[in-house]
Order: structure tokens, then C-alpha cells, then sequence
């Protein structure tokens, strides 16, 4: 086939063009431009995320007069497959991005994030130190508690160990979303404490399975169980009970006695983010006190600024109200748990299929 | 000539070879070449070896291999109950006037129209402990407790049914409509009764659409994930669950490609598998006409 000529295309140089398109695609795709006056998010989806955008997205755009553009995340997680292949190319999408603490320690490992020196953000100050870490302040903390429903279950549960209470046969919901916390409490449960997950976890999970009525994967799925009573009882965010509770379904958040979770969501800046100095101030922003009391006040996820003040029914729900509340949680290993995580999902799944 | 009009052809067919290339061959390479790549979960410079762990991972890791069988079960399943609800349904549809056949053919894609969460929890409503269902089975008092209908096996193949019913009613509908009806009525009036007329004359001739269908079904519910986490209560789990929880759990992105390829490669398998079925069987029909 001869080269083209008088307008004729040959086969070889319309496969050359394509794969040489192909390739240059994606630079097409990210986002192109470093706009000083542009910042770009990652958020939560639901309830969560539409309280942020509008408790500290859009008063920060407007105060600033910049464009806050957001991208939202599926759940509670961002995708970290995406953003390690844009930062690995140089080009993230995003200047802030929340995440889970295990998406954390895998972003520190792979050299993901920026330093936050304590000096850049002066909010810093008004936070407990432990929800600071090296690349960003750790916020909205959530626990990991028992929900159960007031009206079918008349004695409220105490103990991580009620949920294999007979009584509640066919009528109890546990967490395959973040099944990690649901083996550790069961753990706590045999052993007291949350590790090692092994043969026992698993003994004592085969002995909960008649009381199983489902396994829920996102908060809303836990959320409609106990709505249409599927479910009377089940570990979940204390967060998701009382959104419950404003839809008028009959639920309340119990801390068991055997020991509770707490984590929180650190809000870091990729390595190569194309905005980091308004990132930082988005950061601070949200620090602030007015920002977190919004949080805790809504929503019911306690604050690490040690300035946030609550109710005493609003302290109840969200159980940390004081860093003496902390030394009350579980401590959980985060590095540990990702280094073991792939282990726990195969015994779980093991457990699962029977 | 000739040359021209090849040349226009090959034209025609650039733009769409463009997008397959760029949305669906590259891509393909890139999960290809992933899947050899060593895991990127401990961090640190990344170890330049490709490795075949992963692939052995699938096989070796002691569950796996027994989620992959159990998904194959589950398409078995599956695509036994559309075949059995759904060739009638395409018979019936192939007798109706043409007022009813479009009905029925819009309640069959209607499940297409609407997305997988909201018809999920509609069957919820249905059958769940405390729904439609059990409601009224208790209601008449054929029953003291609730039928165990949802999160379990029964309620992933009824959601997974309620869906992909239509891959197979319309390749049956088609293969049916595609039948001279003097074919039929020469074998009626030779003395055929109407069920030897089915068995012997009706059936044979629909069996490529139904194999088809049959085919398309096994294959989409092999990539199925959504309805086992809503109908299934996560307690059925299908290797997409497993790939997805690799992606997005535990930063296993080599593995999750290995286990993907190797399900492409399962699904090629079967598509080979029914191509030659088809074959073979076209090739007898033609050898007793």
C-alpha cells in the first residue's frame, strides 16, 4: 500500500493515527488548567455530603470569591486506583481529598500526599493533637456502635455479645461494608480485644449466622433494614441513627461495654495538586470552630476542635465530646489491618459461602 | 474500482474502530499487562518482576476458586429459569395479535428501563420477612412465619431472572418468527399432534435463538454484582464482588486485573463453546432435511 496522495488515506496511516490518538486520549480527559482562583474536592455522597458542600463548600467559595468544583465520591471512599495512576502521571483531578484511614496508610506508603507542616494551618491550634496527622487534619469522627430498634426490642442492649442473643433470631444485621470492624468485634467478644482475626473469629461468627438476616454493604442498606424492620438490631455509624431518628423510626445508638470504635477522616492534598495553597485554605476553613459545631450539631459527628461545645444530648450522640472519650475507644491498627485485610476478606468470604 | 470502494469501506469503519480501540482494546492491553504486575499494597519502589501469582492466587488462595464455582452455579441457575419462563412466554407471544405481543414485549424490557437499585428494592418490598408476600400468606393464614424469599439464593436468582428474562425471550421470539408456518400445518396435516409438532418441529427450529439466549444470559450473570448485594444480602457471593473488594477494600489492583482476565477468558470459553453448539446442531438439521 503506497503512502497517501491526493487526498487518499492508506490503511497505514489511518491504523498510525488511531493508536497515536489512542495514546494521547487521556491527556485530553484530566484536568488541564492550574486556575489559582479554582479548587477541586472530593465529597461524600448523601446526607454527609450535601451538609458539607453547604456548611463548607459554598460559604468558602462565596467568601473567597473562587469555584469550588466537586467531585463525588461512591460511599465513604475516594477512588484510590484513579487518583495513584493521575499522581503517579503527575496530574491528580483533585486539591483535597478525604479518606479512610486504610486508604491513608496506603497513601503514605506509595508517597501519595503532600506534607502539611503544623505551621500552615493555624486552625491546627485549636485541634486535639491526635487528629493531626502529617498530611492533614483528621475530621468528622464517627463511632461504631450498636443501632436497635426501641419499639420491637424493649431492653436496650448493653454488650456487643447481645446481638447472638437467641431472642433476636433472624432479626439481627451485620456489616460487610467495613467488615474489618465487624471481626475485630467480634473478636472483642472471644478475646477481648480486636486482633488476631482467626479460626475462633470465625467459630464465633458461624454461631451468630442463625441470627443473621442480612449483611448490609453501605449505610443506607443498614438504614432501610431497620426502617422496614427486616432488622430489629445491628453495629452501625452513630451517625446513620440519627438521621434515622429525625424520619421518625423508632431507632436509638447504644456504646457496648465490651469496647467501641472511633475513626475519623483525614483531609489531605495529593502529591502534584495543581492548587495546594487554596487547599490549605479550604483546610483551614473548615477547621474552624463554626464549621465543625455546624458538623457535630447536624449530623452528630463529634468535632477535634477542642473549642466545639455541646449540648448534653447532642455530647450523648456523639459519644466523643472530650479526648477522655477517646481512651474509651478501641485502639485499632490501621497499617495492620491493610497488611492483613486481604487474609481477613478470605476467611471472611470463607465464612460467608458456608 | 474496487480499490476505491475498499478504501471507502475501511473509512466507514474508522470512527467506530477509533472508539474500540481507545474504549475497549487499550484498555483490555492495559488490564493484561496489570495483571502480571507484583502488588502495589506494601508500598515503596515498585519490584520491576511481572509475576503469575495473581493467577495463582485464584486458584490456590482456598476461596476463590470455590466463589468462582458457586457463580457459575448461580448463572446455571439462572439461566435454567429464564429458559423455563421464557420460551413459553415467547410462544405466547408469538400466538398473541400484534395489540398484546406489544404489551408483553414492553413488560419483558420494561425491567431494562428502570435502574438496578430501585427494581432491587421494589423486590424487597415484595419479598421481604415483612412484605407483600408474607403479608398476605399470613394475612390468609397459610403461614406462621415469613418465608425466607430475600437475601439468600431464591431472591438474587429471582432479581437476577426479573432482569436479563428479556436476552432471552426476544432471540427465542425472533427464532419463532422466523418459522413458516406451512412447515407447521405440513406436519399437522401429515398427522402430527400438536405437542409432536412442538417436539419435533418447532423446538428444533428455535433451539439456535434459545441457545443464544441462553448463552447471553450465562454470560451477563457471570459479571452480575449489584443484585447479590441487595437481594443477596452480600451472604451470595459472585466473583465480581471479590474483584470489586480487591479495587476498592484492599488496593489489590494487579490482582483484581489478574482475576477479571480470567473471567474474560472463562466467558470467551463459553461463547466459543455455544458457537460451536450452534454449529454442530445447524450442521445436523441440515444432514436430516
Amino acid at each position: 500500500m503506497t503512502n497517501s496522495s491526493k487526498g487518499r488515506v492508506s490503511r497505514r496511516t489511518a491504523l498510525k493515527g488511531l493508536g497515536a490518538a489512542a495514546i494521547a486520549a487521556p491527556a485530553f480527559v484530566t484536568r488541564a488548567v492550574a486556575d489559582d482562583k479554582t479548587l477541586v474536592v472530593y465529597n461524600f455522597d448523601g446526607t454527609l455530603g450535601k451538609y458539607v458542600k453547604e456548611a463548607w463548600i459554598d460559604p468558602f467559595a462565596a467568601d473567597n470569591n473562587v469555584r469550588v468544583e466537586i467531585l463525588t465520591m461512591q460511599g465513604s471512599s475516594p477512588p484510590m486506583a484513579k487518583i495513584k495512576a493521575q499522581i503517579d502521571a503527575g496530574r491528580p483531578d483533585a486539591d483535597v481529598i478525604p479518606m479512610q484511614l486504610t486508604d491513608y496508610v496506603f497513601a503514605t506508603r506509595n508517597n501519595m500526599l503532600m506534607p502539611i507542616g503544623r505551621d500552615e494551618i493555624p486552625e491546627y491550634a485549636n485541634l486535639y493533637p491526635e487528629f493531626i496527622t502529617d498530611h492533614g487534619p483528621g475530621l468528622i469522627l464517627w463511632s461504631y456502635g450498636i443501632a436497635y430498634n426501641t419499639k420491637r426490642i424493649s431492653t436496650p442492649p448493653k454488650r456487643w455479645k447481645d446481638l447472638w442473643d437467641p431472642a433476636y433470631k433472624g432479626k439481627v444485621a451485620l456489616n460487610e461494608a467495613l467488615f474489618e470492624q465487624a471481626v475485630q468485634m467480634v473478636n472483642l467478644v472471644t478475646k477481648g480485644k480486636p486482633t488476631p482475626v482467626d479460626d475462633q473469629t470465625i467459630a464465633e461468627l458461624t454461631k451468630l449466622r442463625p441470627n443473621l438476616v442480612s449483611l448490609w454493604s453501605t449505610g443506607a442498606q443498614a438504614e432501610q433494614l431497620l426502617r422496614t424492620e427486616e432488622a430489629w438490631i445491628t453495629p452501625l455509624w452513630n451517625g446513620r441513627v440519627y438521621t434515622l431518628q429525625e424520619q421518625s423510626v423508632p431507632v436509638e445508638f447504644v456504646t457496648p461495654e465490651e469496647g467501641f470504635f472511633v475513626r475519623y477522616d483525614p483531609y489531605c492534598i495529593p502529591r502534584g495538586a495543581q492548587n495546594p495553597a487554596l487547599a490549605k485554605k479550604w483546610i483551614n476553613f473548615i477547621c474552624g470552630t463554626a464549621r465543625q459545631s455546624g458538623l457535630a450539631e447536624k449530623l452528630y459527628y463529634a468535632s477535634p476542635n477542642r473549642h466545639v461545645t455541646y449540648s448534653p444530648d447532642v455530647a450523648r450522640k456523639v459519644v466523643i465530646s472530650k479526648p477522655e472519650d477517646l481512651k474509651l475507644a478501641v485502639k485499632e491498627d490501621y497499617a495492620a489491618i491493610v497488611d492483613d485485610l486481604g487474609a481477613w476478606r478470605r476467611r471472611w468470604d470463607a465464612w460467608k459461602i458456608g | 474500482m474496487s480499490d476505491q470502494k475498499n478504501s471507502r469501506a475501511w473509512l466507514l469503519l474508522m470512527p467506530s474502530a477509533a472508539i474500540y480501540i481507545v474504549a475497549f482494546f487499550l484498555p483490555l492491553a492495559l488490564l493484561a499487562i496489570a495483571s502480571f504486575m507484583p502488588s502495589e499494597l506494601a508500598g515503596g519502589k515498585p519490584n520491576a518482576m511481572l509475576t503469575l501469582g495473581h493467577y495463582r492466587a485464584f486458584f490456590q488462595d482456598g476461596v476463590t476458586g470455590a466463589i468462582f464455582l458457586s457463580t457459575v452455579r448461580l448463572a446455571i441457575v439462572v439461566t435454567i429459569a429464564c429458559l423455563l419462563l421464557g420460551y413459553p412466554l415467547a410462544l405466547y407471544m408469538r400466538r398473541s395479535s400484534p395489540r398484546h405481543r406489544a404489551i408483553l414485549l414492553l413488560i419483558v424490557v420494561s425491567p431494562l428501563l428502570t435502574s438496578v437499585i430501585v427494581r432491587n428494592v421494589a423486590w424487597l418490598l415484595v419479598l421481604g420477612r415483612e412484605g407483600l408476600i408474607n403479608a398476605a400468606l399470613r394475612a390468609a393464614g397459610l403461614i406462621d412465619a415469613p418465608l425466607p424469599l430475600v437475601y439468600n439464593t431464591f431472591g438474587v436468582v429471582v432479581g437476577v431472572t426479573h432482569v436479563y428474562l428479556s436476552f432471552l425471550v426476544l432471540p427465542v421470539f425472533g427464532s419463532l418468527l422466523a418459522i413458516n408456518p406451512a412447515i407447521e400445518e405440513s406436519a399437522a396435516s401429515l398427522g402430527a399432534s400438536p405437542f409432536q409438532v412442538f417436539i419435533r418441529v418447532t423446538l428444533p427450529l428455535t433451539l439456535p435463538g434459545a441457545i443464544a439466549g441462553a448463552t447471553l444470559v450465562f454470560i451477563l450473570t457471570m459479571g452480575v454484582y449489584l443484585t447479590p448485594v441487595i437481594m443477596g444480602g452480600s451472604f451470595v457471593t459472585t466473583l465480581p464482588m471479590v474483584i470489586t473488594d480487591l479495587i476498592r477494600n484492599q488496593f489489590e489492583w494487579s490482582k483484581a486485573s489478574a482475576f477479571a482476565i480470567i473471567l474474560l477468558f472463562f466467558v470467551t470459553l463459553i461463547m466459543i463453546l455455544s458457537q460451536q453448539i450452534e454449529k454442530g446442531f445447524s450442521g445436523f438439521q441440515e444432514e436430516r432435511n
